[in-house]
């Protein structure tokens, strides 16, 4: 175990090390570092329920419904493709040591309390937003940070075992997806029932997520318990709870390495495709793409020249979504930014709040964006075309899809605000010049920033200019909402603005095509 | 030494091993060919131990996935992993402190990384190496534990020239020590000074297994055995 020891001691001490040995990192990171302590002292400080206070049944229910969601899922994901604590390095070089399994096991394990830390310290983040709906009890915050430390820890070790369980027969494969999918099956029956009894969808979901049966359900019930505490207060539920989960893990690590110390195979298939996954991240690409299940289309290349790239770009869009460019991305987009809505006070929700906000979601989408791919490959710089004409091809269909998100989002939004067809028109176009603002943006960062090595770095990068170029438009029109109190003006302004910014990003970018280095 | 008894894997319906035995003696180099999808790296991954199987593979006389057996055994994976942020003298530390290794450890070190022009990017991290490199620094990983058995799976792949000539003189190195080496690999020219006995996969299973003598007494180069073996009919 020492080696493994010494293995984490000195990568550690390598990072440190090579942070002292690029100061511009150093300092980006010092930045992060203090944006995120100022994040959890204001996560401590500010008061809670101050904006509004919503019912604590409502907090428990979330929770409950949101873990046993990301349960079901995560399990369904664990008999396809198990989980992993490894790197490929480790598959190369730790799996074919000399050391037990179960060794090994706890070296990975204790890799990925690190991780876990770290999805802790990003918690921090959602924080103020639940502090400002709900009154938070004594140690509330503390509960949530240990239910999500919990189920950090937790969901790979489920994984493992039930790949681990499943892997060996297609047939037990099939018997335990049919389980998950019948007790899927079962809770949205039951809730419907009670659907029936209250008619009233909120009411009933409350009511349902609050039974106390949920509980009892190993793993979800005790984090649900354990997050519940903060709004609740600490009582002996939630050690028994703490109690049981350690148990729990404690027991499936026992399990995990007594029963089967032949695991790695199972970890193999996860671990490659985490590898994937990494990669295509540093690389700039949507790792979506990664996915096996690609249809087969029908139909070729008709055109010539850079429309060849949009409609290359089209074919992998046919290939991989259902819905051509409805997919999970147009989805979150619309349920984030019309839930904007009512996570606002009644008095302040505004439709402007959902476009700032839905534009805020489409620049983290973006930021992992399929358009860089063409980027890591030669061929884009090699075609014998104009840099305007690749450049427009190339983001075409990013700008179409955001185009189609914008309008579906919107169309919905017509419905829930009291507002009129001309400012929801401007809200399409206004959301697909955000997105094209930060396509463009996203070029200019990577022409001007593109050699520092932290994908980190270089997303808050992009932040900070998307952020600086899009402000003076939200600032007109603010002073012109105030002036005036015209929506459409309001609108209007921010439309305009874009449209500048858009123009003059466009034109700034267009060498990223001259060479390699440019990207 | 290397024994492979009745090796069988199948992943779910498909049957990617079926049934396949040979044996690598010590001092003996073993090359497995066969097209994509031969079953190959299936085999490969099952001797070293990372995948479940059927059948029974033995090195140095221990099951393949007992600590005795990893004690011996190198391997040289397709692609190279190396940690990100070990430097190249780190890794080649941390597999010695793994493998219990004397102190001796340290001459062969400096050695091996003068043999593959690594010695001035002993402190290079891992994340700083190139693939090639990275590729040397996998084959000093796997050759500082004094293997018995050693396999590879592509090890020309990235190399330069310098290099490939280093390992070539690496195999007969091995062979002359008592080692038994099986490399897997396409390129059949960058094997053919140095092999003893090849064995051609296909569809799962080991269609031909022949000493180099026995080719020779047939005439035949390995490569015209293997475009006949792996094109036309099935087995031997």
């Amino acid at each position: 175990m020492s080696s493994l020891f010494f293995l984490m001691r000195k990568q550690l001490k390598n990072i440190i090390r090579g942070l002292a040995h690029k100061p511009l990192a150093l300092i980006g990171y010092i930045f992060i570092g203090i944006f995120l302590v100022a994040f959890i002292i204001i996560a401590f400080i500010m008061p809670s329920g101050s904006v509004r206070n919503v019912g604590s049944d409502v907090f428990s229910a979330g929770i409950t419904g949101l873990i046993l969601i990301a349960m079901y899922l995560g399990l369904r994901q664990g008999i396809e493709k198990g989980s992993t604590y490894f790197r490929f390095s480790d598959v190369n070089l730790v799996f074919t040591a000399p050391f037990k399994p179960s060794r090994v096991l706890l070296f990975g394990f204790i890799k990925h309390m690190g991780t876990s830390l770290f999805i802790v310290l990003f918690t921090f983040f959602q924080i103020p937003n639940i502090k400002n709906n709900f009154l938070l009890a004594d140690y509330g915050i503390l509960s949530i940070l240990i239910a999500v430390m919990f189920y950090s820890v937790i969901s790979p070790i489920l994984g493992m075992i039930i790949y681990s369980i499943s892997s060996h027969s297609n047939e037990k494969r099939i018997l335990i997806k049919r389980i998950l999918d019948i007790a899927a099956v079962l809770f949205v029956l039951f809730f419907f029932i009670t659907l029936m009894e209250k008619r009233s969808f909120t009411e009933a979901l409350v009511t349902y997520l609050n039974t106390g049966l949920f509980s009892y359900i190993p793993v979800a019930g005790q984090i649900s318990t354990i997050a519940s505490a903060a709004v609740y207060g600490i009582d002996y539920r939630f050690f028994i709870s703490i109690a049981v989960l350690t148990v729990i893990i404690g027991l499936s690590l026992a399990i995990l390495y007594n029963s089967n110390l032949d695991y790695y195979e199972d970890v193999l298939n996860a671990t490659e495709e985490y590898e994937s996954k990494i990669k295509a991240k540093r690389e700039g690409r949507d790792a979506s793409m990664l996915k096996k299940k690609v249809r087969s289309i029908k139909g070729g290349f008709s055109s010539h020249g850079a429309r060849a790239i949009f409609e290359k770009h089209m074919m992998e869009y046919k290939k991989v979504s259902f819905f051509l460019f409805f997919d999970k991305a147009s989805l979150m987009v619309i349920l984030f930014g019309i839930g904007f809505k009512y996570i606002m006070p009644d008095g302040v929700s505004s439709i402007f709040f959902t476009l700032f906000f839905s534009a805020y979601m489409l620049f983290l989408l973006i930021i992992q964006g399929r358009w860089p791919m063409e980027l890591q490959k030669p061929y884009i710089f090699l075609i014998p075309e104009s840099n305007w004409k690749k450049l427009l091809y190339t983001t075409l269909t990013e700008n179409i899809k955001n185009l189609l998100d914008g309008t579906l989002l919107f169309a919905v939004s017509y419905f829930v605000y009291d507002t009129s067809i001309p400012v929801i028109l401007l809200c399409i176009i206004s959301y697909t010049l955000y997105g094209a603002v930060f396509i463009y943006g996203d070029i200019i960062s990577r022409r001007l920033f593109g050699s520092i090595h932290s994908r980190v770095m270089l997303i808050f990068i992009k932040l900070f200019v998307s952020f600086f170029v899009v402000l003076p438009g939200i600032i007109i029109m603010i002073i012109l909402l105030n002036t005036t109190g015209s929506d459409l003006h309001a609108v209007f302004s921010i439309t305009a603005w874009n449209l500048f910014v858009v123009m003059c990003l466009f034109l700034a970018s267009k060498g990223i095509f001259n060479n390699i280095e440019s990207t | 030494m290397l024994q492979v008894n009745g090796l069988t894997k199948r992943y779910n319906n498909t049957l990617a091993v079926n049934n396949i035995s040979f044996e690598v003696e010590n001092g003996e180099i073993a090359v497995l060919l066969g097209p994509n999808g031969a079953g190959k790296s299936t085999t490969i991954k099952s001797i070293a131990g990372l995948l479940k199987f059927d059948g029974e593979i033995k090195i140095d006389g221990f099951p393949n996935k007992s600590i005795e057996a990893k004690k011996v055994f190198g391997y040289v994976p397709e692609s190279a992993a190396v940690y990100e942020y070990l430097t190249v003298y780190e890794h080649i530390e941390f597999i010695a402190r793994a493998y219990r290794l004397d102190d001796s450890w340290r001459e062969k070190a400096e050695t091996l990384l003068a043999r593959f022009e690594l010695s001035d990017k002993a402190d290079k991290l891992g994340k700083e190496l190139s693939k090639g490199m990275q590729q040397k620094l996998s084959i000093c990983c796997a050759l500082i534990i004094n293997p018995k058995m050693v396999m590879f799976d592509e090890p020309m792949v990235g190399l330069d020239p310098k290099a490939i000539k280093e390992l070539k003189s690496i195999f007969v190195e091995l062979k002359n020590d008592g080692c038994a080496v099986l490399i897997s690999t396409h390129i059949i020219d960058s094997i053919e000074e140095v092999w003893d006995k090849v064995l051609i996969m296909n569809k799962g299973k080991v269609i031909l297994s022949r000493t180099r003598k026995e080719l020779e007494e047939m005439s035949e180069s390995l490569e015209d055995v293997f475009f006949r073996y792996t094109e036309g009919a099935s087995g031997v």
